[in-house]
């Protein structure tokens, strides 16, 4: 992740400015769990370790790419029961796209939501 | 197996940093392989039955670990409903709907050892639903019920229809035993 940046200018005689995919991962990720329905992010055998470790990943569940200048976000979750998915799909996509653009000044061309499970809550 | 894949990949970091440890300390101390074994000898405490049943344990840990990396898990990321919208795409995986189903199925009365799967999902998905059910009961009846429960319950929460519920009642349970 850390060798696939983006490049922004900002300005002609400013400069320019570099935001790394991590940094757009962990915004990514902190606001997709602020979405009502999220019950966590999915990270997978990698996350897992690092959870067991005690070890806190903010980009958990997210796989941020650029390709040709565009950011495209995969965001993994666990939906909490009950929750409509697309709805909450949708509310993730906005929140992420809204997030990402107005901290960075980055384009999202996709925030991709790949519910994994759902959360079935213990009797 | 999800916590069991955990246990084994913990055990796996603490052997790993054992071997290390061991590793580090005799690079230090040229002699402590061969100390270490010559108390190991004299002691007596490992010995025949016991140093068969350590070497054997070890062997085991890592047949079981390089078993762990080497079969990756069934990606199960490839089944799973896609719904394109103006952000992108979400694909809801077979596992969510497995653990739909089996939910209403659980909230349903006189339906005992069930088990979902999602057998076809290319369109509109397929479940299976196997269970057992008390000797008293209709089944074409409850299993109309449980079929209503399963679709109505996915539409609502993923907004997909079912292609279809296919249900196996695959035993008659005691209802004393339950």
């Amino acid at each position: 992740m850390a060798g696939n940046e983006v490049t922004v200018e900002n300005g002609e005689h400013l400069g320019t400015l570099r935001v790394t995919d991590e940094v757009i991962a962990i915004i990514a990720g902190l606001a997709a769990v602020e979405v009502d329905g999220v019950y966590s992010m999915s990270g997978g055998l990698s996350g897992g370790i690092a959870e067991v470790l005690g070890i806190k990943n903010l980009s958990k569940g997210i796989k941020v790419e650029t390709r040709a200048g565009k950011i495209y976000i995969n965001i993994y979750i666990i939906a909490e029961f009950g929750a409509r998915i697309p709805e909450v799909a949708w509310n993730i996509q906005e929140k992420v796209k809204k997030t990402v653009e107005r901290m960075t000044g980055m384009k999202v061309a996709e925030a991709n939501i790949h519910v994994q499970s759902v959360n079935i809550p213990r009797e | 197996m999800k916590k069991l894949r955990r246990i084994l990949v913990v055990v796996s970091i603490l052997f790993t940093a054992c071997i290390s440890a061991i590793g580090v300390y005799s690079s230090l101390d040229n002699d402590f392989i061969y100390k270490f074994g010559l108390q190991v000898r004299e002691s007596g405490f490992f010995s025949g039955t016991r140093m068969g049943l350590l070497f054997g344990s070890l062997l085991f840990l890592i047949v079981v670990i390089a078993i762990l990396f080497t079969f990756p898990r069934k990606d199960r990321d490839k089944e799973s409903i896609r719904i394109s919208n103006a952000g992108g795409t979400v694909s809801i995986s077979a596992q969510t709907i497995e653990s739909l189903a089996k939910l209403v199925a659980s909230n349903t009365p006189n339906i005992y050892d069930i088990r979902t799967t999602v057998v076809d999902i290319d369109d509109k998905p397929t479940i299976e639903v196997r269970a057992k059910v008390p000797p008293t009961i209709s089944i074409p009846a409850i299993s109309a019920q449980l079929q209503d429960s399963i679709r109505n319950k996915i539409m609502e929460t993923t907004g997909t229809d079912i292609e279809n519920v296919k249900i196996l009642i695959d035993g008659i349970i005691d209802s004393a035993k339950k």
